[in-house]
């Protein structure tokens, strides 16, 4: 399950990712915003589907999440803030390929207003598709993460 | 300003020169590792770090973290209350402004592999610089953020 979740700046693209994401065959939700509101805030975006995708890794059930905003920088650090996410960064499909593969990312932030939309859609492809490497050494990091999380 | 940095094999080099920088522009740097080139080294331990000591004084110090893509790096940054760590790895400049203008990131994590070092120098600069807007509805969504934290983030 994909998870979605866009402030204003990230409404209009959003609107396409559905029709991408439709096409391509994923399923999704649609956490909001529901409409074009100028002053909605991206950290409730960011905490609906950060929110959605651990319940949904919890059960055991491959989840991941796309969230939108203009730069793609604030709704990851609001999104990095819960525990068990990993969230990236992507206007490159080389380094956000590299990140899943290294760092197991779990949520996809793209920055609408530096990314064509061409440029958004291989990189939600390519993110989508990545897998983690699984390699002990990447294991070993992502435990430290844990427990700092649980520190 | 204080400027705690860290990074692990992947951005010891970089590392390196960023103190030389650093200490050139009138800061005081404080080195948490890597000390030595040792592929085996973890960034989460060097990350953490700095974030640690960012998140005791996010407003009046900044980190700056070096890994591959950087993301895991500010993954782990993120962590800390009151850390707000933004990638960059190249792309506009505007990237960094926004990060620092609407985001107020306190700590800069930079992808060593997709930057050459007089990009990474200037943007540092400019990421140093600029200071952040402080309007309110950044404010708000600061605030918002810190109460995901309180509710759903790091334990201490």
């Amino acid at each position: 399950m994909i998870y979605l979740g866009a402030d204003h700046r990230g409404f209009s693209l959003k609107v396409k990712v559905k029709q991408w994401l439709a096409d391509w065959g994923y399923e999704y939700i649609d956490m909001g915003n529901t409409e074009l509101k100028l002053d909605d805030d991206y950290p409730d975006f960011a905490a609906a589907v950060a929110k959605a995708v651990i319940l949904r890794q919890a059960q055991g059930q491959d989840s991941r999440g796309v969230l939108i905003c203009g730069s793609g920088i604030g709704i990851a650090i609001a999104a990095n803030k819960i525990k068990g996410i990993r969230a990236g960064t992507g206007t490159d499909p080389k380094q956000i390929s590299a990140a899943v593969n290294d760092e197991d990312l779990n949520i996809l932030a793209v920055p609408a207003d530096y990314l064509s939309d061409d440029k958004s859609q291989e990189i939600i492809k390519v993110f989508l598709n990545a897998k983690f490497s699984g390699e002990e050494r990447h294991l070993r990091r992502l435990k430290i993460i844990q427990a700092i999380e649980n520190g | 300003m204080k400027i705690y940095i860290g990074t692990d094999h992947k951005g010891f080099r970089i590392k390196e020169k960023l103190k030389v920088w650093l200490n050139d522009w009138g800061h005081e740097v404080e080195d948490f590792g890597a000390f030595g080139l040792n592929p085996d080294d973890d960034y989460p331990d060097f990350a953490s770090k700095v974030a640690e000591k960012v998140s005791e004084n996010p407003d009046s110090t900044r980190g700056i973290v070096v890994g591959a893509t950087g993301e895991g790096e500010a993954i782990v940054a993120n962590k800390f209350r009151n850390v707000r760590a933004s990638v960059y790895y190249g792309g506009p400049e505007e990237i960094i402004v926004l990060s620092r203008d609407h985001s107020d990131a306190n700590v800069l994590s930079l992808g060593v592999l997709f930057l050459d070092q007089e990009t990474i120098k200037k943007m540092v600069k400019l990421w140093l610089e600029k200071p952040f807007s402080g309007t309110e509805r950044h404010r708000r969504r600061m605030a918002k953020i810190k109460e995901i934290e309180d509710h759903h983030g790091k334990a201490s």
